[in-house]
């Protein structure tokens, strides 16, 4: 049964906001990477993932997103996962590409869960489906924090809103939460000594970086004077003077919304925030019309995805958090984040053409 | 198929945790954009103060000093292009400033350890300015450097200029020197802008003029990058080169001054009685003023400070007793308080008794009937004794003060010393103890506490010879600007008269003429056959002594000191010449021949090579 043709229409917000986006990291990048090779590279990144998402979005999700294909794909990364450990590497090569498994592992999660939560009938978790939830994510959380604890870390964030979704009972989240104060009060040191010297000094740097402005503290001071020092307007694309005499490491990855935030000032900072706001903001409300049950968990999923990559990011550039090395959707460079996020973007356009239709 | 869909007024509960999702998501979003507004909007000027401070770097450029021409326009002072090595401090730390250090140690072919120590050393000094680490590279090693600028980030090849002395210790004395400014002097003067890189006129017009010839420096504002190295002048202002002095001083006749001083301690001092201009201002020896620039090595200094003839010290401007040469303001005095006319003779017989004291005559058998011209003539003590007692210590005191003794004569250069008129309050005010009458005696012939430096006698011959006007001494006439336009101009300056009559200063320089040309002239080795000099004679005993002994057979620093101040042509008198020769013995014999030998070659139009 389907009601009318005009709900098969792509969904311009989605389209604007992700251009907007995308444009705005084109230009970050042609300033960050001073338009060299890499610039040339992630426009073509960009082109690819514009056409796979383009695909997808011209594609039937549900005959596309099949438990069968979801689990080959979930199998698949824990292979390549656990290959790669073996191998002490965060890169699968490719014939001379650099792929990042950790980036696809995210949006094989949210499939996963997706699948998972589409399936049962609760409105509340019970205790089944925190087991399997709890089962399918421990794998990979575990291979990619072996390797890259920030990117486990947004896996596990990931993990946690799915079950956030799936109606955690208060009770449950209030008893977690006292456990965790328990077990820091109690264990804090011990876990403090337990921690790898970086992430100690990560930590460190995040509550006092000026004390450590040459080793741990300097990426977290350079990069609040850069967002800083760009004031209401900024120094003007491919001005910054923090990115420009390479004060900023990481410039092009880690850092890059410090680059736009001091080349483009208070206007163009809040105004890539607003943009991912209404981005996220758009997903949600998508989620919330679709009434398929996979599709409504899928753009969910990929709505918190994207809210936590935003947020870690811009919150470590920012000092609200530590800093965590993980990219910023469309503005950082790196190919594996790019087409991730555009092939999400590509479901979520799909999906979001059939919320009026049924099976 | 999904019943809830005709369900739609209550919220099924994903969608309800969704709308907490889409709430928890905007407050994020609401704290990031507020974290965003307090960084770039509310801190943003202190941000932007620290990006700049980070990333800029202010270089003070050296502004070349002012040259010093002599009359003719012959360079005393110059600027030759020197290159030292600086580095930046805020780069050259921790490993990696070592790793840069190595490789600069390398290319001077020096040990590490010894370049890191003078780093943190000088470092300390230099503040947050860049460091110097080594001055006058050959173009060899900067060449090396410039070719490996890549792999030296913070370090850079400065184009100093560097003061030069053509005339190198002959110079010394008048011009002065220059040298690097210490901790103290940069502590005081650091906020007007100078560095641990800058000079600092000493000694000499260098000093005096130091405003006028230092200049204005420039600026460099650069950015530096992460790694030190410079990327870019953003603002340059030229430094612009100091003022340009031209003097009244003849080179040839400094240099000659100081080769007739050669092997000898003293001063010569050669003024334009006419309107006080030096022709030259000698004081030997001197320090060739380039270890000043460039530094000395413990030794050499370690010789120069011992030496006994005091090579740091200008003796032109020095205070020493006059000996005869201070029996003119006795003359002067003697007469124009009527004590004596140029007729009256005054018996010599070789000593002088006051009260129970016997005043020796240099002469031992004395001198017979003199009066005051042959008094001059022959230099009696005798004589001078007996007027001095008469005109009184509070006369002869005031007519040396007027003679412009006792006080700086306003040449200007640092250092000079006032000399020394003794009277009852000076004698009261240091020795609590009335003045007696035989120190009077001794004032009159120059000897006792009076003090006088050659350029005083210079000052005062010339007003004796002139007609009686005081003139300041100057030796500067002109300040030019870089392109060599005049922006100041010096004129004689007439302090005042002789409180004397033209009649008095005609039997005073009869006398003084005598002196060099008569028969028993003590100052007959400074005759010349076709210009007729006039001077006086002076021997100023170092140490008191009961017997008169011959200076040749005392110990170098117990020798009389020689005087001869000497003027010419004696009609119209166009040069006066003091020389002084420190523990030189007898005037008449130490000094007189070379003040001789300075005139013949002036009026010959000799100069030395």
């Amino acid at each position: 049964m389907r009601l009318g043709r005009t709900s098969l229409k792509i969904d311009p917000w989605l389209v604007f906001l992700v251009g907007a986006l995308l444009v705005c990291g084109a230009l970050n990048q042609a300033s960050a990477t001073m338009g060299g090779l890499l610039f040339k590279k992630q426009l073509i990144w960009f082109g690819l993932g514009l056409f796979l998402m383009g695909i997808l979005a011209l594609t039937d999700y549900q005959r596309l997103l099949t438990p069968r294909l979801i689990f080959a794909a979930y199998v698949v990364l824990l292979l390549v996962l656990l290959l790669l450990d073996l191998k002490h590497t965060r890169w699968l090569r490719v014939g001379g590409i650099g792929i990042q498994p950790s980036e696809f592992a995210k949006l094989v999660l949210v499939l996963v869960f997706a699948l998972i939560l589409g399936r049962r009938d609760q409105d509340r978790l019970d205790l089944r489906t925190f087991v399997v939830l709890t089962a399918f994510a421990i794998f990979p959380i575990a291979l990619v924090a072996a390797g890259d604890l920030d990117q486990g870390g947004m896996l596990f964030l990931i993990y946690l809103s799915f079950l956030f979704l799936a109606g955690v009972p208060r009770r449950w989240v209030l008893v977690v939460i006292l456990v965790m104060v328990l077990i820091g009060g109690l264990l804090g040191p011990k876990i403090w000594a337990l921690l790898k010297p970086y992430q100690r000094a990560r930590v460190e740097a995040f509550l006092n970086p000026e004390a450590f402005r040459l080793s741990r503290g300097y990426q977290i001071l350079q990069a609040l004077i850069a967002v800083g020092s760009g004031g209401l307007t900024g120094f003007g694309f491919k001005e910054g003077l923090s990115s420009r005499l390479n004060y900023l490491p990481e410039k092009h990855t880690d850092l890059a919304f410090a680059v736009w935030a001091e080349e483009w000032g208070f206007v163009g900072a809040s105004l890539v925030i607003l943009l991912f706001a209404a981005l996220i903001y758009r997903l949600l409300r998508l989620a919330m019309e679709v009434r398929e049950p996979l599709g409504r968990a899928v753009l969910s999923g990929v709505a918190l995805m994207l809210f936590w990559e935003v947020f870690i990011n811009i919150g470590g550039i920012l000092h609200l958090l530590p800093v965590a090395s993980v990219p910023l959707p469309f503005l950082s460079y790196g190919g594996s984040s790019v087409l991730v996020n555009l092939v999400a973007i590509g479901l979520a356009l799909s999906i979001s053409r059939r919320r009026y239709s049924f099976r | 198929m999904n019943y809830r869909l005709f369900n739609t007024e209550e919220p099924d509960p994903i969608e309800r945790r969704l709308r907490w999702v889409v709430f928890l998501v905007g407050l994020v979003f609401f704290f990031l954009l507020l974290k965003l507004f307090f960084l770039q909007i509310i801190k943003g000027a202190h941000y932007r103060k620290l990006a700049r401070k980070r990333s800029f770097r202010v270089f003070y450029l050296s502004a070349p000093r002012g040259n010093i021409y002599d009359r003719r326009g012959i360079l005393l002072a110059g600027n030759l292009p020197s290159f030292a090595l600086a580095v930046d401090p805020k780069v050259i730390r921790g490993t990696q400033g070592d790793e840069v250090l190595k490789r600069l140690a390398d290319l001077l072919g020096e040990s590490f350890p010894a370049l890191k120590q003078r780093y943190l050393l000088a470092r300390r000094e230099a503040g947050t300015n860049q460091v110097i680490l080594a001055f006058d590279l050959d173009r060899d090693t900067v060449a090396k450097i410039e070719a490996r600028r890549y792999f030296l980030p913070g370090v850079d090849i400065l184009v100093e200029p560097t003061r030069y002395y053509p005339f190198g210790q002959e110079t010394f004395h008048l011009v002065g020197y220059v040298s690097r400014i210490n901790a103290e002097e940069l502590k005081r003067l650091g906020p007007q802008g100078f560095t641990a890189e800058d000079f600092l006129g000493r000694a000499g017009l260098e000093a005096q003029f130091d405003r006028r010839l230092r200049g204005h420096k420039g600026r460099r504002l650069v950015e530096v990058d992460a790694s030190g190295r410079i990327r870019r002048v953003v603002a340059e202002e030229a430094p612009v080169m100091g003022e340009s002095l031209v003097l009244t001083v003849d080179i040839f006749l400094q240099r000659l001054a100081h080769q007739l001083l050669e092997g000898q301690a003293g001063a010569i001092v050669v003024m334009d009685p006419r309107d006080g201009r030096l022709l030259a201002l000698a004081s030997h020896p001197g320090v060739d003023p380039v270890y000043f620039v460039k530094g000395f090595s413990a030794k050499e200094w370690e010789k120069v400070r011992r030496d006994v003839k005091h090579p740091l010290l200008n003796k032109a401007l020095s205070a020493y007793p006059p000996g005869s040469t201070f029996k003119v303001v006795t003359a002067m005095a003697a007469l124009e308080k009527k004590v004596v006319t140029p007729a009256t003779t005054i018996y010599c017989k070789g000593y002088y008794r006051l009260g129970r004291r016997i005043f020796r005559c240099w002469r031992s058998w004395g001198h017979g009937e003199v009066n005051l011209v042959k008094a001059l003539e022959v230099s009696c003590d005798v004589y001078f004794y007996r007027v001095g007692e008469e005109v009184g210590i509070d006369y002869l005191s005031q007519m040396a003060r007027a003679c412009g003794l006792g006080r700086i004569t306003g040449l200007g250069f640092p250092g000079e010393k006032a000399g020394l008129v003794p009277d009852r309050a000076w004698k009261r005010r240091v020795f609590h103890e009335p003045w007696q009458k035989g120190e009077t005696l001794n004032v009159a012939i120059g000897q006792g506490a009076l003090k006088v430096t050659p350029l005083q006698l210079a000052k005062l011959l010339s007003a004796v010879v002139n007609g009686g006007v005081l003139y300041r001494p100057w030796c500067v006439i002109q300040l030019l600007n870089p392109y060599g336009e005049i922006v100041a101009e010096f004129n004689p300056h007439q302090e005042g008269k002789l409180p004397v009559h033209q009649r008095t200063l005609f039997y005073v320089k009869q006398g003084l003429v005598a002196a060099v040309n008569g028969k028993e002239g003590t100052g007959r080795a400074a005759r010349m056959e076709d210009v007729t000099v006039g001077g006086k004679t002076g021997t100023a005993q170092v140490v008191g002594m009961k017997k008169r002994i011959h200076s040749k057979k005392l110990p170098y620093l117990k020798r009389d000191h020689a005087w001869f101040m000497a003027f010419a042509p004696a009609e119209k008198p166009e040069i006066v010449v003091v020389v002084f020769v420190e523990h030189g013995g007898h005037g008449g014999s130490a000094a007189a021949p070379l003040a001789g030998q300075f005139l013949r070659a002036y009026f010959k139009g000799e100069h030395p090579s």
